[in-house]
């Protein structure tokens, strides 16, 4: 069977060097420190979890969790990414799909997916050199209701249910959610941070307390972590993944020239085995 | 979110490049040969947040939108200076 054998939470957005400050440099410096422990596990395939940020999706998707069974990913190529391509891995997409559906967990496959920001940035952190397979799995935190933290839970735990039941003989997978933290986007409070809110959703995680999170509904979310903040769902599925198991945090920083709060996390992960 | 027209416009200003350039160049011409409404036009060309808000952009799409509508400030919102120092 093949095993989870690392497990990452991450910002996914960098703006223009220099104008986040000290601050944005040890941002970038902790999102790199994610991908040297990442890319030290030897792995096999990357699966990374983001929202999509209306590149693909229209305002009216209604899938709650996507999965991209491409063979090959050509990015989109906003925040002036480069468009050179990753590899995929069509047949995991489609058994994640498939399997997830078996769980009561409903994962849509997404044909025609161009990773964004929210892929590529984690990414190239990861595997500059882009031979990794990556699976990006996607989540709508744009659609009214977004899913629940608890569901995204779920995902994580049918993910590892799937590498370990279905998956080929030795297959080394790292999980990285992607995005967070607090920040609040085309509403009236764009610009307010609460590291309150990422202290919180950081404690929980390497406490290997998930629960706390999962209990939270979309309105706590909403009103705390603010919209962005729903992409802390992306983390649990990464969470869940890891069997709810703790971990350390990486690096965190409020960044206001940036309105968003940013922080990494590596959760231990007992390879071939819950924790 | 109810998709409206507004919100195709939006997605297409991604979706086809060549559509984007033309908007970023003559963002009044695009929209005075598009099917919108002269309302939609007047707070899309517009393009600040709280007009967006008034037209009912979802949240989200107004960043994507505003970054085509403004290319001035997704040149900010850029990753080209740290491709260089990846490790």
């Amino acid at each position: 069977m093949g095993s989870i054998v690392g497990a990452f939470g991450t910002a996914h957005i960098l703006m223009k060097r220099g104008t986040g400050g000290d601050a944005g440099e040890r941002v970038f410096a902790g999102m790199k420190e994610i991908g040297r422990r990442a890319r030290a596990l030897r792995p096999d395939l990357l699966v990374i979890v983001s929202s999509d940020h209306f590149y693909n999706y229209h305002a009216d998707e209604a899938a709650g969790f996507a999965v991209s069974p491409a063979a090959i990913h050509v990015p989109f190529g906003d925040m002036q990414l480069p468009r050179d391509s990753f590899p995929g891995d069509s047949g995991f997409a489609r058994g994640l799909a498939a399997h997830a559906g078996r769980q009561h967990v409903d994962v849509k496959l997404l044909d025609g997916y161009r990773p964004d920001h929210g892929v590529v940035i984690p990414a190239l952190m990861a595997d500059k050199t882009r031979s990794i397979p990556i699976v990006p799995l996607i989540s709508n935190t744009g659609r009214t209701p977004p899913p629940a933290f608890a569901e995204a839970w779920r995902l994580g735990v049918a993910l590892r249910d799937y590498v370990e039941q279905a998956t080929p003989p030795d297959l080394r997978v790292v999980v990285i959610g992607t995005g967070g933290l607090s920040h609040w986007l085309g509403v009236e409070q764009m610009g307010r941070i609460n590291p309150d809110f990422d202290a919180a959703v950081l404690d929980a995680l390497t406490s290997g307390r998930p629960d706390d999170l999962t209990a939270w509904d979309e309105a706590r979310i909403v009103s705390e972590g603010g919209n962005g903040g729903l992409e802390v769902m992306n983390w649990l599925v990464m969470a869940g993944a890891a069997g709810g198991s703790g971990g350390e945090r990486v690096y965190y920083e409020a960044v206001p020239e940036w309105i968003t709060g940013m922080g990494g996390v590596e959760l231990f992960v007992n390879e071939g085995g819950m924790c | 979110m109810r998709r409206g027209a507004f919100h195709d416009f939006a997605h297409r200003l991604w979706q086809e490049p060549d559509l984007r350039a033309a908007f970023a160049s003559d963002p009044a011409g695009v929209l005075e040969a598009s099917a919108l409404s002269e309302e939609e036009k007047r707070l899309l060309l517009d393009g600040s947040f709280p007009a967006l808000a008034e037209l009912g952009m979802h949240p989200l799409v107004q960043m994507p939108y505003s970054l085509a509508r403004n290319p001035q400030v997704a040149d900010q919102i850029s990753f080209r200076d740290y491709l260089d120092h990846l490790d």
